[in-house]
């Protein structure tokens, strides 16, 4: 895919988004640019120096030489903030008929349909979110988006901001910490539950689905949280380059789940850097799903540093044509008593790649913990490719530890089964897909899990022509 | 044993070739206080070869041991099958990394991975890396790991048959090994490599 120029380019499906924004960085990464970020943003001191010291991490660091081809990406080729305006992008008649197809098929309210469609640059869901804002404020829960979370909890932010994920952690790391806009900022108060699993859409005052989204949650003593990201209906983006990074604080007896859907459009390179901290009975989970981009590279963490705390990690992935998903997890036990879980299940069709990647590490000073991998891979046909590395480093005799992976195709006897039955070979390869998937799909709250099955419905009809 | 490759110390770039309709058994059997480094590459090169890798792994004192294999499926229709186990005593460190590559033309191949290491003492250290590369969607492949220490529950149950703690854990470490020496197909072999874990496990247990 050339990526000659981000913003201009085509979308492979003819798709232009026009250049109509408040305000844009020049092209590219220098001092000034960030500067320029912090002090659009008027940022505190200490965050305009935090996000200069990045810089210079960044450049001192090289890019991994394992994972996927990231040889491709042109920093320089790249505008690192857009303020975008408030106007409409495109209109609904212009939109190609196959997105409207994808939207239709998978059955998305209409609204939600122009927003992720760019017709709409915000949701309609203003009623919704302040609605949602009063609850939550009654209980003291703080939802807002990054910036605005700076700029009302500074003291807040300070405390945690790159304590978890600091910017020399990895270069996609730096990048983000240098050049950072958007994302969520949320604050759990002790023994508070928020019954609503809370949805990044939900925001108005911020365009979410930033290039460099980053986003903080710290879930107070025996608190509980469950936030939900992104979506299953293809988000058509032009910015070929997207670098999260993602910080959760769990106190102690505190519970976080965090659900990621990431269907970008497959000229994006989507390099993520997420990970949980987990004290004493906490318990952190990530469910995480990955189906578009043309290159992820993502393995959500949990650190478990208290007694008794628990982490858990549920992954998908799909790969179609030109995809590579190199995704995973990792679960790292510091603490006695602790437990993790790491399930992933791919599936690669078309000549996709699917890569599962992860880490299991258990210190001395974790006694009696235990963990438990298990990776399922799907090939769907000869020209695609699955892989598996897991890491396991155990420095503690008293553990219990397991991994497990399998690789296979599709049966024939199942297939000739369905076929028999009168169902044709797309819907009964898409109905093999769907179990397969299933045990991570129903973890998923009910509009996503349905949305899913639809995706991967049409998807599979693609697939076989 | 024309079928049997017992491997006894590893080197660099060690790799054996296996053509069609072959059937042969690696055992990798390392039970000396060297520090060992090295890989062993099976390539199948042929169809319908069935290829069984085994390997029993005792390290103690500071003794460090790092293993790769690599089973590279070039063939159609061949079967590949590791088992590798090893038992750490006093600061022993095991590295292990393994990969399974099915290449494109490598159709109907089945290959399986089993890593199972044993953790006796609170210094021992173990890191295991499974790895998996599959280019060929016809096959059926299963990796498998685990790490930990001898079960509580077993030592107990045979302590309330009379057995002492020493008897009980050398019993169940030799029956640990017992599983992959099961495999070989030469019974005299089998007797010959039990005694000198044996012999190894007493000499461990008592110091």
């Amino acid at each position: 895919m050339p990526q000659s120029n981000p913003i201009n380019t085509s979308y492979p499906l003819g798709f232009h988004e026009p250049e109509k924004y408040f305000f844009k960085s020049e092209k590219g990464l220098s001092e000034k640019v960030i500067e320029n970020i912090s002090w659009h943003k008027k940022e505190p001191e200490w965050m305009r120096k935090f996000r200069l010291d990045a810089l210079k991490i960044f450049y001192s660091k090289t890019l991994p030489t394992w994972g996927g081809e990231l040889g491709k990406i042109n920093f320089n080729n790249i505008y690192y903030y857009i303020k975008p305006t408030n106007k409409k992008a495109v209109s609904w008649e212009t939109l190609p008929e196959e997105i409207k197809r994808t939207y239709d098929r998978i059955g998305i309210p209409e609204a939600e349909k122009k927003y992720l469609g760019g017709v709409s640059a915000q949701y309609e869901s203003e009623v919704v979110y302040k609605s949602i804002q009063k609850t939550l404020g009654k209980k003291g829960v703080i939802f807002l988006d990054m910036d605005s979370g700076l700029r009302e909890y500074p003291e807040l932010v300070k405390q945690y901001f790159g304590t978890l994920i600091p910017p020399h952690d990895n270069k996609f790391a730096a990048l983000n910490s240098a050049a950072w806009s958007g994302g969520s900022f949320i604050y759990v108060p002790k023994g508070v539950r928020v019954e609503l699993p809370l949805q990044a859409y939900f925001r108005i005052n911020a365009a979410n689905m930033g290039q460099f989204e980053r986003t903080l949650i710290i879930a107070d003593e025996g608190s509980f949280v469950h936030y939900v990201e992104g979506c299953t209906a293809p988000i058509y983006s032009t910015d070929s380059l997207h670098s999260a990074v993602v910080e959760i604080f769990v106190k102690k007896g505190a519970r976080v789940r965090y659900t990621t859907i990431q269907n970008w459009s497959t000229n994006v390179y989507n390099l993520v850097t997420k990970r949980m901290r987990v004290e004493e009975d906490g318990v952190g989970e990530w469910i995480d799903g990955n189906l578009g981009s043309k290159l992820t590279m993502k393995y959500p963490s949990v650190y478990l540093m208290g007694k008794g705390a628990r982490g858990e990690i549920l992954s998908i992935a799909y790969a179609g044509p030109g995809q590579h998903q190199d995704a995973g997890g990792k679960a790292i036990h510091f603490a006695p008593y602790t437990t993790s879980k790491i399930t992933s299940k791919s599936v690669s069709v078309g000549g996709g790649r699917t890569s599962y990647r992860g880490l299991l590490q258990v210190f001395q000073s974790a006694k009696g913990s235990k963990s438990k991998v298990v990776c399922d891979a799907l090939l769907i046909d000869d020209a695609s490719r699955s892989d598996t590395y897991p890491t396991m480093d155990i420095k503690q005799n008293n553990t219990q530890i397991e991994h497990e992976a399998t690789v296979s195709k599709i049966g024939d006897e199942q297939l000739f089964y369905l076929m028999s039955r009168g169902l044709s070979k797309a819907d009964a390869e898409a109905m093999i897909v769907n179990g397969f998937i299933e045990p991570i799909v129903k973890e998923l709250p009910l509009e996503y899990a349905v949305e899913l099955n639809r995706l991967i419905q049409l998807e599979m009809e693609g697939s076989v022509g | 044993m024309k079928n049997v490759v017992i491997v006894d110390h590893l080197i660099k770039n060690q790799e054996f070739i296996v053509k069609n309709s072959e059937n042969k058994t690696f055992l990798i059997f390392l039970t000396d206080l060297k520090n060992q480094q090295g890989d062993l590459k099976i390539s199948i090169k042929g169809k319908k070869a069935n290829v069984q890798i085994l390997g029993i792994i005792i390290g103690s004192g500071d003794q460090q041991i790092k293993l790769y294999t690599f089973q590279d499926h070039k063939a159609p229709e061949s079967t590949s099958d590791l088992f590798i186990k090893s038992v750490l005593f006093d600061k022993s460190r095991f590295h292990y990394e393994g990969l399974i590559k099915i290449e494109k033309g490598a159709q109907k191949s089945n290959a399986y991975q089993k890593n199972q290491n044993l953790l006796l003492s609170d210094k021992a250290w173990a890191e295991s890396k499974p790895y998996l590369e599959i280019l060929a969607n016809d096959v059926r492949c299963t990796h498998g790991a685990t790490i930990g220490q001898i079960d509580r529950e077993q030592l107990y149950y045979l302590s309330t048959r009379g057995l002492t703690e020493k008897e009980a854990s050398k019993l169940l470490i030799t029956g640990f090994c017992q599983d992959i020496l099961d495999r070989l197909p030469d019974e005299k072999l089998k007797a010959s490599l039990m005694k000198k874990i044996e012999t190894k496990i007493n000499l461990l247990l008592s110091n």
